[in-house]
């Protein structure tokens, strides 16, 4: 596999830490360092190192309101609704970049896909789906060709009465789209729409009020999310 | 040797930001907003740079904080200074906007003009970490076209694309600078 490369491993752990890599190739990287602790290791000590740079960059001071937003969306103060903003894109990009996939989490994946033969020949996608703090929570195996997702939970469900849990699919550079509601799991929920857009996305869950977000877009925190990843 | 920085300078700034993280880690808020107060201008300087947009770049520095925060306890200071360690978490959120959004608004000429390439900052220089002063160091070995196409790349977000026109240079050119010059810095950066 050409990826054993040493030179080839520095040069693109170093030109995703610039930064430069282009859009699928660094989506691709994202995903090479999910299974490759080395990988993931070279990149950071890139970034790292690359990061003095930014220390001797003149300041540019933000206005005061960002640190209420961030205090804010923390729950260390009471934010005002004009303040708050949606966030799910942003935890989003964050959860990817950061690498966080734990050895946990490729493990359960890989026994996952073992045990679960493909019941046709359509590329399924597979995601787990960690909550803040990279502990997996969910197992989601999108099946396009029998229309439908499937759920596994890896712990048991939590939810908090007078609240509903949501499922959305988070295309690449899109808006997110629902999936429908969890209950319980383990759960079979049916994809509505034959053109949803999968693939290189990823799958999110978010706290909603009960029944559902009332304005079709994420309203709430994101619990637990991952990106999905085709069958091999 | 442009980017050497002079002798006394101070690193308090560097040594309190690294302090008020790990206290943080400990789940000192108050050090949290004191490393906020610190690091803040600087990362919203970088964020400025990338996504252009000031209320875009509001959301980045937003964006990364609270992370920061949720994985404060992953801060090694064994790997880095906490300003390095917020500048990724930054440059990651500011990056990933760009490659998904693509630019909301052209590079800004000022900004550009902007970007140190000669003398650092004599304020900023006086806060930077003895490895961020390696850096420079081992930058200024690098020539001059190659060293400007790392550092425009580095603080503006651009693509090898973007670049090579930006530096009126093919983009196989730019390609081999930026590659040439990243493993000249390891290397340097290794002695």
């Amino acid at each position: 596999m050409k990826y054993r490369d040493p030179e080839l491993r520095q040069h693109l752990a170093a030109e995703f830490a610039l930064g430069v890599l282009a859009p699928r190739a660094r989506r691709r990287f994202e995903r090479l360092m999910q299974d490759d602790d080395d990988l993931r290791r070279l990149a950071e000590d890139w970034e790292l190192r690359l990061a003095g740079l930014i220390e001797v960059l003149p300041g540019l001071r933000p206005p005061e309101s960002v640190w209420r937003r961030i205090a804010g969306e923390l729950g260390w103060i009471e934010d005002s609704a004009e303040e708050r903003r949606p966030s799910l894109w942003r935890s989003l990009a964050l959860w990817r970049g950061f690498g966080l996939a734990s050895a946990a989490t490729a493990l359960a994946l890989i026994l996952y896909v073992a045990v679960q033969p493909s019941p046709s020949t359509a590329p399924a996608q597979v995601a787990v789906l960690s909550a803040e703090d990279a502990k997996p929570v969910l197992v989601a195996r999108v099946e396009p060709q029998a229309g439908r997702i499937v759920l596994i939970g890896l712990t048991e469900p939590d939810v908090a009465p007078g609240y509903s849990q949501e499922l959305w699919l988070v295309p690449e550079g899109g808006a997110p789209v629902s999936l429908g509601l969890i209950g319980d799991w383990p759960a079979v929920l049916p994809i509505k729409g034959a053109d949803v857009p999968f693939a290189g996305g990823a799958l999110a869950v978010s706290l909603e009020p009960e029944g559902g977000s009332p304005t079709g877009a994420p309203t709430g925190p994101v619990l637990y999310q991952g990106v999905l990843v085709a069958e091999p | 040797m442009p980017f050497m920085a002079g002798p006394g300078m101070t690193t308090d700034i560097a040594d309190e930001r690294d302090r008020m993280l790990q206290a943080a880690a400990r789940g000192d808020r108050a050090a949290f907003e004191r490393l906020y107060r610190l690091a803040a201008p600087q990362l919203f300087g970088l964020a400025c740079r990338i996504v252009i947009r000031r209320d875009v770049a509001e959301d980045v520095l937003q964006a990364a904080m609270v992370a920061a925060w949720r994985h404060k306890s992953s801060f090694d200071p064994e790997r880095g200074s906490a300003a390095a360690w917020l500048g990724r978490i930054v440059r990651n959120l500011a990056i990933d906007h760009l490659r998904r959004r693509g630019r909301e608004a052209p590079l800004d000429p000022e900004m550009l003009e902007a970007i140190p390439d000669g003398e650092p900052d004599p304020a900023a220089a006086a806060e930077a970490t003895e490895s961020a002063r390696r850096l420079r160091r081992c930058l200024g070995e690098i020539e001059t076209a190659p060293r400007r196409a790392v550092l425009l790349v580095y603080y503006t977000g651009a693509t090898f694309e973007e670049a090579s026109a930006r530096l009126a240079a093919p983009i196989g050119t730019v390609k081999s600078w930026v590659r040439r010059s990243l493993m000249r810095l390891r290397s340097c950066l290794e002695r």
